[in-house]
């Protein structure tokens, strides 16, 4: 009489396939040009810094910012972008997004107020650096349009992370945590610039 | 023990494809996967399903039959041997316009709603038969898209359609710049001139 482990054990060496293919993702399903493109607002401290500032802005400047940035930054971004994929120049993007890091975080820090088309002039222009940088390194072979939804959507996540924090800004010791988090991104962004 | 061993032996898969779609699937089961898993007939259908929700349920109902009607059409088109150039190019663009609509929280007319639908079904039932050879089951493999298509705007819009809290049509619209932005940047990845 055979031990029922032993059972068990034949059993399930019985049914171990000789290949298991579970969850292959061939052909269109786009792994790679996705994460890179994911992954490349997400492992860049400069893109980091600058994308939660505007989330944290638009937090403090509240209702229409607090929506309006998030909607138009990533149209914005995508015309840079769009240049950078065709290879058209634009000069000083290293310096445009260090600089967007440093002065979106002051405004944070010092919570300067001001008129939403105020707000949208220096976003707009930083995001056109965002989107060149990205679509500089976009690949011109494989999945290009994965690689931009990979980017569109990093990039409005970290606006949500900083629309998320900038809700603090309801309570006193939030506004703290708000300004403090600007500063960091200034510090950050001043760093980058000075590197 | 011989015999139940015997019998789990036959069962003995040779090759797993528990969550593969390569050749083995039916080619139902490939054409609602190649809607389904690649950005380029995700982001068309899902602008339009947002666009046709932000008008009510009619127009999403109405949205859905344009679609599956157009889907057909598309497919049918390249089976009989028709084939525009043109298609990728349009389909890029009809992603730019359905997300700028939906981040300008536009409500457009029923007919104009029914014609995007049906342009946008047609245009992917295009491009799917043109760029995914169906093999020898052309027919299975287009109701199996117009399925994934129907699924995939019947979600999507029905997700909008639930969105009544004011920070979900926020979101609503942050989607649809999203979309925007993605279609911007593919579209000047194919109409700039290449690096």
């Amino acid at each position: 009489m055979m031990h029922p482990s032993r059972h068990l054990l034949v059993v399930t060496l019985l049914l171990v396939p000789a290949l298991a293919v579970a969850h292959v993702q061939g052909g269109t399903a786009g792994g790679a040009g996705f994460l890179t493109g994911l992954l490349h607002p997400l492992t860049g401290l400069d893109h980091v810094a600058a994308m939660v500032a505007v989330g944290l802005w638009g937090a403090q400047l509240g209702a229409p910012a607090l929506w309006a940035l998030p909607v138009a930054f990533p149209l914005i971004m995508a015309l840079g972008g769009a240049a950078g994929a065709a290879g058209l120049p634009l000069p000083g993007v290293e310096t445009g997004i260090a600089a967007s890091g440093l002065l979106l975080g002051l405004a944070v820090l010092l919570s300067i107020r001001v008129p939403l088309w105020v707000a949208l002039l220096p976003v707009s222009v930083f995001a056109v650096y965002h989107g060149h940088a990205h679509g500089t390194e976009m690949p011109t072979t494989g999945q290009p349009l994965q690689y931009a939804a990979g980017f569109v959507l990093a990039t409005g996540t970290l606006h949500l992370c900083g629309i998320a924090i900038g809700l603090l800004w309801r309570w006193p010791h939030g506004q703290w945590v708000v300004r403090a988090s600007g500063g960091v991104i200034a510090g950050v962004g001043g760093f980058l610039l000075l590197t | 023990m011989i015999r139940r061993a015997a019998a789990i032996l036959w069962l003995l898969p040779v090759t797993v494809c528990a969550h593969g779609w390569g050749g083995t699937n039916t080619p139902v089961y490939n054409g609602i996967l190649h809607v389904l898993l690649n950005p380029s007939f995700i982001l068309p259908i899902a602008g339009v399903a947002l666009l046709a929700s932000l008008g009510g349920r009619e127009q999403l109902v109405l949205a859905q039959a344009g679609l599956a009607g157009g889907v057909a059409a598309g497919a049918a088109a390249v089976l009989a041997g028709l084939s525009w150039s043109g298609v990728v190019v349009a389909n890029r663009l009809l992603i730019v316009a359905a997300g700028l609509l939906v981040a300008l929280n536009t409500v457009l007319p029923r007919p104009v709603v029914l014609a995007v639908a049906m342009m946008g079904g047609a245009l992917t039932g295009h491009e799917l038969l043109v760029s995914e050879p169906p093999g020898d089951s052309p027919l299975w493999f287009s109701l199996g898209a117009v399925l994934g298509a129907m699924v995939l705007q019947g979600g999507v819009g029905a997700l909008t359609l639930l969105a009544h809290a004011p920070w979900t049509r926020v979101a609503v619209r942050i989607a649809g710049s999203w979309i925007a932005a993605v279609g911007i940047i593919y579209a000047g990845f194919l109409l700039l001139p290449a690096r």
